[in-house]
């Protein structure tokens, strides 16, 4: 059974002060997902596709106005819709944690990494303050901070920011929790250091057996990660399916798009132009139906103005009249393999 | 930490001293010492030995270092009017006026500083309107006739207080309660602000995500880095309170340093106004003296380098 069962998950964020259910923003509408354990799951997509706001929606975490429902949302057979807010804490930071996007800022600056990192642990363990310490140092190690005990009485001003996501991964460690939800973790880093911290969750995820829902927007970030690949656009998942089998096999337009958009070093010609997607993101104000990417897409016909169905064989699904997903070639899997 | 301190008390001695001689020049710009002293009927045998007896024949500076003098010495000369020296008179009076400040600034911390957060947290409700509604209403009163409407209500009505004089400590509740209030709004209001600002950061979001229960983050998370301003503002209102009441100590009849120091101007009484205005230009450094010093206990990114 999987970890986190998500189904028809919609995030509705009302516009305006005396909002009609015209003025809905249907930021995230109608997800259904699993995450196995021990699996990284990456979620890509565009700015403004809903996918922080899904993140967000797993933890509760959402804005004031934003309005989640759900037809099913479990965490290790945990119901984690009708929970009251009280059990929810219990839930974050322990069985599951998250790990944002901006390091500069995610920390207080008022308190020192040690209270920061063992706050978790005293939170939802019977630890003593200084058991929490020593645990917080371990930590630190784990993640690749040298003189860990000196750390611990740092600020975060002290910190780069490398350091400092460091840092974040491991206050999302403290409990062990069964899901990491990472969103963007390495947006906001210099390219070498993203580098070392996307090695750095991945090597985590692998020893511990994470689950980890990995959310962002660089494909060639998700091609040396994923286990899988949920696409979104416009609020919805178009297309999900094994990393190997979306690079080698993508069923959904907008897939291809963004697949196009890549360049690949060796094939790609300097000075050529880059594969693009024309036209606009649909807005999501008001009641939403058809296929979002129609609009942009060279295959569309009437029918893509009705509801599309999604299209699922051997867990690969896209939400396109025209997929037909099949097993990758064999050829395929076995240069990649090697 | 050392650094830091030894740093803020050099300024803060720089600003004393810049004090003392703006107080000194003041003093001798407002025009001839020797005849406001000798009085209207003195002849100018008199003032010029008035003169002599002051030491106010001497080149200016020199005058300026024998007073720097006798001020480090505390000794800050007699009061014209009556006949004690200014020292007495003013370390009789200003327990009284600290007294009522520190009464007066710890209940407008204990309302505003609750309400703004209050305020922040129910942000857009009715709570939030009326919060923000009284410290309009705050800003707007005049605090004499705030300090009259009390006594009409709790001394004159209901008797549960006495009118005026500062014998008990109970003299001190109405006086206290009208400083306080007038301090209230402002603080209240940055308090509010910057809660509303902390509680989006990205960090409370983090504390959030930890599980931690919504009070811990509150007031462990948000709390103290929205106070980090507020610490600033109240130590200028406090000074503001002490240097300020002059109209709640003549409305309560309340023998302080403000009551002093209007007398002394009626008066003409220049020891005793030049001593005050000191008085609370020290006051003054020594807050911003300790706002610094409790910014740095909040904030370790002025502490920690």
């Amino acid at each position: 059974m999987a970890l986190l069962h998500v189904e028809n998950l919609r995030v509705d964020i009302p516009m305006g002060n005396s909002p009609t259910p015209d003025d809905l923003l249907h930021a995230v509408r109608g997800l259904n997902f699993e995450v196995e354990r021990g699996e990284m799951l990456c979620i890509v997509g565009e700015s403004g596709c809903g996918k922080s706001l899904t993140s967000l929606a797993l933890m509760d975490l959402l804005p004031r106005k934003a309005q989640r429902t759900a037809s099913r949302l479990t965490l290790d057979g945990i119901d984690m819709i009708g929970q009251s807010e009280r059990h929810m804490c219990d839930l974050r930071g322990n069985r599951l944690a998250m790990i944002f996007q901006e390091p500069m800022t995610s920390l207080n600056p008022a308190y020192s990494i040690g209270d920061q990192l063992s706050e978790v642990l005293t939170r939802h363990r019977k630890v003593s303050r200084k058991d929490a310490l020593v645990r917080a140092g371990q930590m630190l190690e784990k993640v690749g901070i040298s003189n860990a005990t000196e750390r611990l009485r740092q600020y975060p001003h002290q910190l780069s920011g490398g350091l400092r996501q460091r840092v974040i991964i491991a206050m999302a460690l403290m409990c062990e929790p069964d899901l990491i939800i990472a969103d963007e973790p390495t947006t906001a880093l210099d390219v070498t250091i993203q580098a070392q911290i996307l090695r750095l969750i991945r090597d985590i995820q692998k020893e511990l057996g994470l689950a980890v829902i990995f959310i962002t927007h660089d494909l060639g970030l998700v091609a040396r990660i994923a286990d899988r690949v949920a696409v979104m656009y416009a609020g919805e998942i178009v297309e999900t399916a094994p990393a190997l089998q979306l690079f080698e096999n993508p069923q959904h337009p907008y897939t291809r798009g963004l697949l196009a958009s890549i360049p690949i070093p060796g094939q790609t010609k300097p000075g050529a132009a880059l594969g693009s997607i024309p036209g606009l993101v649909p807005s999501l104000v008001g009641e939403q139906q058809g296929c979002a990417f129609r609009n942009r897409c060279g295959q569309a016909i009437p029918a893509c103005a009705q509801d599309v169905p999604e299209v699922e064989q051997d867990g690969h699904m896209a939400r396109c009249l025209f997929a037909a997903p099949a097993p990758a070639p064999i050829r395929l899997q076995e240069r990649a393999r090697s | 930490m050392l650094g830091f301190l030894l740093r803020r008390l050099g300024i803060a001695i720089c600003v004393a001293i810049t004090v003392s001689v703006i107080s000194f020049s003041l003093l001798h710009l407002s025009g001839d010492l020797a005849t406001a002293i000798g009085g209207p009927e003195a002849t100018s045998e008199q003032i010029e030995q008035i003169r002599v007896q002051y030491g106010l024949n001497k080149p200016l500076p020199t005058q300026y270092f024998n007073w720097l003098g006798d001020l480090l010495r505390l000794d800050l000369g007699d009061s014209f009017f009556f006949q004690e020296s200014v020292y007495n008179l003013v370390a009789s009076r200003l327990p009284i006026t600290l007294g009522l400040g520190a009464m007066a600034l710890a209940i407008a911390l204990l309302v505003a500083i609750p309400l703004g957060v209050l305020a922040a947290v129910k942000r857009d409700t009715w709570i939030d309107r009326l919060a923000l509604s009284i410290a309009v209403l705050g800003q707007a009163m005049p605090s004499f006739w705030f300090a009259l409407m009390l006594i009409v209500v709790f001394a004159v009505t209901l008797k549960w207080l006495p009118v005026s004089g500062n014998s008990t400590m109970l003299h001190f509740v109405m006086p206290a309660i009208a400083l306080g209030y007038y301090a209230t709004p402002a603080i209240m209001r940055l308090t509010r602000a910057g809660m509303l600002d902390v509680l989006s950061s990205d960090y409370i979001r983090t504390a959030r995500a930890k599980g931690l229960r919504p009070a811990r983050v509150l007031f462990k998370h948000a709390l103290r880095n929205a106070l980090i301003p507020v610490v600033a503002l109240a130590a200028v209102e406090f000074g503001f309170m002490l240097g300020g009441s002059v109209v709640i100590e003549t409305v309560f009849s309340l023998q302080g340093i403000g009551q002093l120091a209007w007398d002394a101007i009626a008066r003409d009484d220049f020891p005793v106004v030049q001593a005050v205005v000191l008085l609370i230009a020290v006051i003054y450094i020594i807050l911003t003296l300790l706002a610094d010093v409790l910014n740095a206990l909040l904030d370790p990114r002025i502490r920690v380098r």
